[in-house]
């Protein structure tokens, strides 16, 4: 009757931790500086495995699987649960990664002090892997913190640069009291229910509401502010979405396309879960459509402000980087639906947004690496100087744009006909309006570097370490199209049972049920 | 009645301490500054974790059992009065995490001083905004 207990959830976190804190030991006892690049990707690798079976274990078993942290049973020990969104999203971050991490190894030829850039990477994926798979909102706390002060000292890697310098204080301080705030909002959930597990909060809260309906939905509603203001910040939703047209555009590219990528997600994540796994099916549904509408609004109004920063840079990572607040806008319009369509076509576009961006990022960086310079203006036509990272580039353009026969189009066409479906028509204005504008500034980047004639005749660099670059861009593209050529097949299979799961939850209440500690 | 006022005391001035630092953050132009009132701010959630872990009990004891062969009797009496521990592990936690924000945005803030030579966080801003446009 008891589903087998999954050990791979518990190992693929602690397997990264350790590839992390051992890479600075391998470089200090190989002198060989092969062995300190291909480590790290040994981990990269394993976790892509462990995931890929993680995915299929879920599959097969047709419902969540969990492990028990420690065998301790989940009120008093922590647990950790994959169900459809997580099993996906864990995929997603740790395949990105391993095509981040193998590009980097050419990208990064020659910076120095490589390895504390790979030992940061490895424990960005622990932490966001942790995120994703936890069960439990203290050890959420954790893994959000391992993550954060990872991507801190990731946009600070060139150390002597003033605005990376300006851009990873001003993303830390602020990051540290985001953090704060969940922690205070974990506090009040736990004096408030008596639980930390997600899948026993709903319960108690459910179990509760009988008897004691107001001070139980007072709890759940600071709760609710206050782990959201967390989230939102990690996730650069509107009015917190300050800090990233710095952090994001001041790091080195390929951690660029693993924060904008990925990083974002995790907050996304947080969000989904506490509105469908808490508070969707309460007696009192209160507390789900106030997650719901503060969703919704700060999503509208996300997408709009993001197009419009988009159309005032000339600095072609800034442009990207604030495309990704419009798209985070967009997905959390879609989860704010309220419907299995809506989550179907959010969690379509998590993935096909991580996959197009972090594209974008990483061969704009070749780019501007032989650019030498951000700026749109000289940049133009370099795309068709340096092919093998133009046609990349256009690729990711023309997908972001939603153009058919791309993965994004598909999601954003699913996101449009979701708003139909339930008559949000504010919604549908909101994502027509930021989808005009950000389509232009696309068609403009695609233009200006990919269709004009240089102006100059560029430095052309043909070293052997550009082989892992051009491969992963390759990949990537490759990908972008695959996903969007196979989309009906993805959405049937993989995405439509996942966002079943998550609307009706009771798949993974069931299943947290199983394994609670009977204390009465 | 005595006990109820101190309770709701201890919990205004955390509460009033948190928002003063959350304030800090925010407003302080000096980046040293900004970092205190972060550490202010943490210290001050990390007590209400604390009294959260009293449970409003009026006499509370360790949460240490006092025999080595309890009976059902031993158990409720020690449920019903002790402290819980786990708040206590959860601070224990977040001070470690703590350490290592602070560690990391102190090194932040001495290599800000090195390359503008400059605390104040708006002076920062305006030298990294004034090269760009």
């Amino acid at each position: 009757m008891v589903p087998a207990v999954d050990p791979l959830l518990g190992l693929v976190v602690l397997v990264l931790a350790l590839g992390g804190f051992t890479t600075p030991l391998i470089s200090r006892l190989s002198r060989n500086r092969y062995a300190v690049r291909t480590y790290p990707l040994i981990y990269c690798a394993a976790s892509l495995a462990m995931a890929s079976l993680i995915m299929e274990h879920v599959w097969v078993a047709g419902e969540p699987v969990v492990y028990l942290l420690g065998g301790w049973r989940p009120p008093v020990g922590i647990l950790y649960i994959a169900d459809g969104l997580s099993a996906l999203l864990g995929v997603v971050t740790s395949l990105v990664m391993l095509l981040i991490m193998i590009y980097s190894t050419g990208y990064l030829e020659g910076s120095g002090r490589e390895y504390t850039y790979y030992s940061l990477m490895l424990l960005l994926e622990a932490g966001m892997l942790g995120c994703i798979y936890t069960g439990d909102v203290f050890h959420l706390f954790v893994m959000l913190e391992v993550t954060s002060l990872s991507a801190y000292a990731l946009v600070a890697y060139i150390r002597d640069k003033r605005e990376a310098l300006y851009a990873s204080y001003k993303y830390a301080i602020y990051g540290g009291l985001a953090t704060t705030i969940y922690f205070l909002a974990v506090l009040f959930i736990y004096g408030g229910v008596g639980s930390l597990t997600i899948g026993d909060i709903h319960l108690r809260m459910a179990a509760y509401m009988s008897r004691y309906a107001r001070p139980v939905f007072l709890c759940g509603l600071v709760f609710t502010i206050l782990s959201f203001t967390a989230f939102l910040y990690k996730a650069a939703v509107f009015p917190l979405h300050f800090w990233l047209p710095d952090a994001h555009p001041e790091a080195p590219s390929p951690v660029s396309a693993a924060l904008s990528g990925l990083v974002v997600n995790i907050g996304v994540y947080g969000i989904v879960r506490f509105a469908y796994t808490i508070y969707h099916g309460l007696p009192d549904p209160g507390l789900y459509s106030l997650s719901l509408m503060i969703t919704g609004g700060l999503g509208c109004l996300s997408s709009l402000v993001g197009a419009v920063l988009m159309a005032s840079y000339k600095d072609v990572k800034r442009i990207i980087a604030s495309s990704t607040i419009m798209n985070i806008g967009f997905m959390m319009m879609g989860y704010s639906t309220g419907s299995p369509l809506g989550i179907a076509a959010s969690t379509l576009h998590l993935m096909n947004h991580s996959f197009a961006k972090s594209l974008a990022f990483l061969s704009s960086g070749v780019l501007i690496k032989s650019a030498g310079s951000r700026v749109l203006e000289r940049l133009r036509g370099l795309g068709r100087a340096l092919r093998y990272a133009g046609i990349p580039f256009a690729i990711s353009l023309l997908s972001l744009a939603g153009v058919p026969l791309f993965n994004v189009f598909v999601s954003e066409y699913l996101l449009a006909a979701s708003f139909i479906h339930t008559g949000k028509w504010v919604f549908l204005c909101f994502f027509m309006a930021s989808y005009i504008i950000s389509t232009i500034v696309y068609l403009r980047i695609l233009y200006e570097v990919c269709l004009k004639t240089p102006a100059a005749p560029t430095t052309h660099r043909s070293g052997r370490e550009w082989i892992p670059v051009a491969a992963m861009l390759t990949a990537l593209s490759i990908t972008c199209i695959i996903t969007g050529i196979l989309s009906g097949y993805i959405i049937s299979k993989i995405i439509m049972p996942a966002s079943q799961c998550l609307y009706t939850n009771t798949e993974y209440l069931e299943t947290v049920k199983k394994y609670l500690l009977n204390i009465h | 009645m005595l006990s109820w006022i101190l309770v709701l005391y201890v919990y205004l001035t955390l509460f009033v301490t948190g928002g003063i630092a959350v304030y800090g953050v925010v407003a302080k132009r000096n980046i040293v500054k900004k970092i205190i009132a972060l550490t202010i701010f943490n210290d001050a959630v990390n007590t209400v974790a604390i009294f959260i872990g009293y449970r409003l009990i009026p006499r509370p004891l360790p949460p240490i059992m006092p025999t080595i062969h309890p009976n059902r009797q031993i158990y409720s009496a020690f449920i019903s009065s002790s402290v819980d521990p786990l708040p206590q592990a959860l601070v224990i936690t977040a001070i470690v995490i703590g350490v290592a924000v602070t560690c990391f945005l102190a090194f932040l803030a001495i290599r800000l001083y090195d390359r503008f030579g400059t605390t104040d966080y708006q002076e920062i801003k305006r030298l990294v905004r004034g090269g760009k446009r």
